[in-house]
């Protein structure tokens, strides 16, 4: 692949590939390592795909792949199931989400479970219609939409929450158990220092 | 009602219409269409609907302003320079087919000029590796290849062709390309309880190779379909007999006039689930 077209592809994508690798992993430097990731498998093996208008699902496929296989080799987060029982929907006004800033929307969305933060994440990316989202998560259709309302019911409720006790959502607190990047993490706190 | 789908409800009309983006994208699919009839005739589904898609379009704009650290791009540009492409099976292959077709033409050319009574050449009784001849193959082979393909299918992120659980759209789209008709109905019923999810085509030693993309419960399988004429071997290979090839579970068996491997999506899937 020419280093003119690789640069397009990281252009056009990887912010928010960034983006829902931060709804992902919760962590700055692990979202932007696992967006690199990403790209390195693209120079590495990307190549081969023919079709080169499946790029973006290809990326963010594999992206979330990468995420599962470090899921694999630490320990898995808890699976938490929601309940929805709860029938009715609560109201969140617009007005006041858009009185929010996107750090506190994202503190709220990384409040929910991963089940239902990846599905959530792609759809208000707007990049993926949901047989795309299904096919990037490798779950059916059928599954990718009770997720997303089942998601959009509990980030109203997060966001709802948050406001009545008069905060922002509070600080994501990451497991002991989170996923971590040890080398690539290093180097870029020893940059950073 | 005489037979056909019941009409959609308010709950069914929510659930797709919730996973759908307001841009209208999705509108060209049948259950969206079905769904925003739904809301056209009811005042109270359209409301929510307003509702919904207000507020999705405020989260879309308070996400999209996570911001990106101002370095990834550099650093994801100067990575990728001291990457270099792997070296794959697939090119190894293409490099050996060509090798062995140079090979071929050449004790081709060396037999129509060597004097008579030279002896006759040797039977190519296996196809090559690299599928430069389609003279012969066993299911065994077919099983293996079709295994490898799959595997390499999901290393860039495997796709349907056409994501339907429509079995007709499913039939009209493989017939047209494989030229034969395939009766994908009566396929996916002699599998247990498989139900079809989509399809893709494929090729193996120059044949047209349908898939058919399946999930029983919780697993996920693909199912690659050829004519028996394209296998010329009789080798007996036990009837869905689950081997390892290329790191996934595969089945093969003959059943009438065509030849079938199931692969497992992954690697832990269990086949038997669709037997």
């Amino acid at each position: 692949m020419k280093d003119r077209e690789f640069e397009d592809l990281v252009s056009a994508h990887y912010e928010n590939l960034y983006r829902f690798a931060f709804s992902l992993c919760r962590s700055e430097s692990e979202a932007a390592d696992l967006t690199q990731q990403t790209f390195l498998r693209w120079a590495q093996r990307g190549f081969q795909l023919r079709d080169r208008s499946k790029a973006k699902t290809w990326l963010f496929t594999t992206l979330y792949r990468e995420f599962l296989g470090g899921q694999r080799r630490t320990t898995r987060f808890p699976h938490i199931e929601m309940d929805d029982a709860g029938a009715e929907l609560p109201y969140l006004e617009p007005e006041t989400v858009n009185a929010m800033d996107g750090q506190s929307v994202m503190e709220a969305l990384n409040g929910l479970d991963e089940t239902y933060r990846a599905p959530l994440m792609l759809f208000y990316l707007k990049e993926h219609s949901y047989t795309e989202i299904a096919s990037i998560l490798d779950i059916p259709i059928g599954t990718v939409m009770s997720r997303l309302s089942r998601g959009k019911d509990q980030l109203r409720k997060k966001i709802l929450d948050s406001q009545t006790r008069g905060t922002s959502p509070s600080k994501f607190q990451p497991p002991e158990n989170v996923i971590t990047f040890p080398a690539t993490n290093e180097r870029r706190k020893a940059a950073n220092e | 009602m005489k037979g056909g789908k019941p009409p959609m409800n308010n709950q069914e009309a929510k659930l797709i219409l919730c996973a759908c983006r307001s841009d209208g994208q999705e509108q060209h699919e049948p259950s969206v269409r079905e769904a925003l009839d739904c809301a056209e005739s009811d005042p109270v589904l359209a409301a929510w609907l307003a509702r919904e898609q207000t507020l999705d379009a405020a989260l879309c704009a308070k996400l999209s302003e996570i911001p990106v650290p101002a370095s990834l791009k550099s650093e994801i540009l100067a990575g990728a320079r001291v990457i270099k492409p792997t070296f794959v099976w697939t090119d190894a292959r293409t490099l050996l087919g060509a090798a062995a077709a140079v090979a071929l033409a050449a004790v081709m050319v060396w037999s129509k000029d060597a004097p008579a009574g030279a002896g006759s050449l040797p039977v190519f009784a296996q196809a090559s590796p690299s599928g430069v001849s389609s003279a012969v193959a066993s299911l065994a082979s077919f099983r293996n290849d079709m295994a490898g393909s799959f595997a390499q299918m999901q290393s860039v992120g495997f796709t349907p062709d056409l994501r339907t659980s429509n079995v007709d759209a499913v039939e009209d789209f493989l017939t047209q390309r494989v030229s034969r008709t395939i009766e994908v109905g009566e396929i996916v019923d002699n599998l247990g309880d498989a139900r079809l999810f989509g399809c893709r085509m494929a090729e193996w030693r120059g044949q047209k190779v349908s898939m058919l993309c399946l999930n029983s419960g919780t697993e996920e399988a693909h199912l690659f379909v050829v004519h028996q004429s394209a296998l010329t071997d009789v080798e007996d290979v036990k009837p869905k007999m689950i081997e390892n090839c290329s790191g996934y579970p595969a089945a093969a068996w003959r059943d009438g006039d065509k030849a079938y491997v199931l692969v497992g999506h992954r690697p832990e899937t269990d086949l038997t689930k669709f037997f």
